[in-house]
């Protein structure tokens, strides 16, 4: 990158701790950013000033009733989603059960690793490095100047949902960037789907969104090159996803047109 | 982060349902502030708070120390959670001007020892001074989710030029919290 681009990207870095970068302007910086040791420390130091920005605001009180009307509120979500469902101490339960399954699941895996391990080990098998999470591929893509950018459409759950589609340029990898998503119960999750030539639909997996990131990075899982689809959506469905794998049957959060 | 607050989030996380409750009584008023700031509007401020502290109901475990505090966390999702409603609602964000509380002790008080004083009084008194242009840029990308190409249009003035203003503002507030001698202002809010 020359010294100038360099110079205009360092004077975006005040405003992206702002969330003040358009689409096109932020994709760019990112790539660029997850290069530059430099760079990262000076957002480092604008993102703590951010981050303080909020302190700023004028103090007020609370209404009282607000307290009370957590409580309701806790227990109508728990009621709505089945008996406590919903609640973390029934996901502490949860995780407990499924814990000791999962620790003979991990025998049988070491089992089989070991195996494996021995066979591979004859081999000399190439085995690549970890792939990188879908947010250092996102990044990645971006860096290409040859990758397709696809702009996400609202559905219709929430029109604020934002966000685009990076593939790189042989069609091959593609990541999900998914920003302002509405808030959802527990009792819900997001469904990707990707809908081929012949408008068949299946099922790209199942996300929840973390409320303190700004966005989501999800990697699609492409069969084949993205030119066999058509498009790319994403459903509202009912906890566990879809009972049907070549359908939504929720609202659409968002679609992506590749054609 | 303190111990009552790694105990709070502890409990939290195996259902405790006062955990929460002590939570909101601890930070509703920041909350609330934060919501109110941005929607100028107490019952749209009241439900955004009610939302806030639901999705740490759910997503407590999302919460990772070390990327930064647990005040940090809440009203990220405080704010971004408000500018959803307020885009939804596309109001004028003219409408609720006022940005800066001078009344630093009141914040202090409601965040508790955790929280850096000096610091905080550093940067009210930098925004205080900053030029007006350079003040309400920063506001319209912060508090209501504007970015630049949003800003420029709703002031009619060049992206050039809105892009400016929010650089040299945060510049001089990063320089103030640079000279600023505190221990270690990432732990703050």
């Amino acid at each position: 990158m020359v010294a100038k681009k360099r110079e205009e990207l360092l004077n975006l870095i005040p405003a992206y701790t702002l969330g003040a970068l358009d689409d096109d302007e932020r994709i760019e910086f990112e790539a660029w950013l997850h290069n530059d040791q430099n760079a990262q420390s000076l957002l480092a130091d604008y993102q703590a000033v951010a981050d303080h920005l909020v302190a700023l605001v004028p103090l007020r009180d609370a209404p009282h009733h607000l307290q009370a009307d957590l409580r309701q509120r806790m227990a109508a979500d728990s009621s709505r989603a089945g008996f406590a469902e919903s609640a973390p101490a029934s996901r502490a339960i949860r995780k407990s059960s499924a814990r000791r399954f999962w620790w003979v699941l991990a025998a049988a895996a070491v089992l089989v690793i070991a195996i494996v391990g021995v066979v591979l080990t004859q081999m000399e098998s190439d085995t690549p490095d970890s792939e990188p999470n879908a947010e250092q591929l996102y990044t990645q893509l971006a860096a290409q100047p040859d990758a397709g950018l696809y702009e996400i459409v609202p559905g219709e759950v929430d029109d604020a949902v934002s966000g685009n589609l990076l593939v790189s340029p042989d069609g091959t990898l593609a990541v999900l960037r998914i920003a302002d998503l509405p808030a959802i119960t527990s009792d819900q999750t997001f469904q990707m789907w990707l809908i081929d030539e012949a408008g068949t639909r299946s099922s790209g997996g199942l996300f929840h969104t973390d409320p303190a990131q700004e966005a989501l990075y999800i990697a699609v899982p492409l069969a084949r090159s993205i030119t066999a689809y058509q498009g790319v959506g994403v459903s509202l469905e009912p906890a566990g996803g879809s009972p049907y794998a070549d359908r939504p049957t929720g609202p659409r959060v968002l679609s992506v047109p590749l054609g | 982060m303190t111990s009552d607050l790694s105990s709070l989030l502890a409990q939290l996380s195996s259902g405790d349902e006062e955990a929460l409750i002590a939570l909101h009584r601890q930070y509703a008023n920041l909350v609330y502030s934060v919501a109110f700031r941005v929607l100028n509007d107490q019952m749209a401020a009241e439900e955004v708070t009610q939302d806030t502290f639901m999705r740490v109901w759910y997503k407590a475990e999302s919460y990772d120390p070390a990327k930064g505090s647990f005040v940090t966390w809440l009203l990220t999702i405080t704010r971004r959670l408000a500018i959803d409603v307020y885009r939804k609602q596309q109001r004028d964000p003219m409408q609720n001007p006022v940005f800066i509380d001078g009344d630093v002790e009141r914040w202090e008080n409601a965040l508790g020892h955790e929280q850096n004083t000096d610091l905080r009084r550093t940067l009210v008194g930098v925004m205080v001074e900053l030029p007006d242009e350079q003040r309400q840029v920063i506001e319209l990308a912060y508090f209501h989710g504007m970015s630049h190409s949003q800003i420029a249009e709703y002031l009619d003035q060049p992206v050039g030029t809105v892009k400016t203003r929010i650089r040299l503002g945060m510049q001089k507030l990063r320089d103030a919290w640079l000279t600023e001698p505190v221990g270690n202002p990432k732990q703050d809010v």
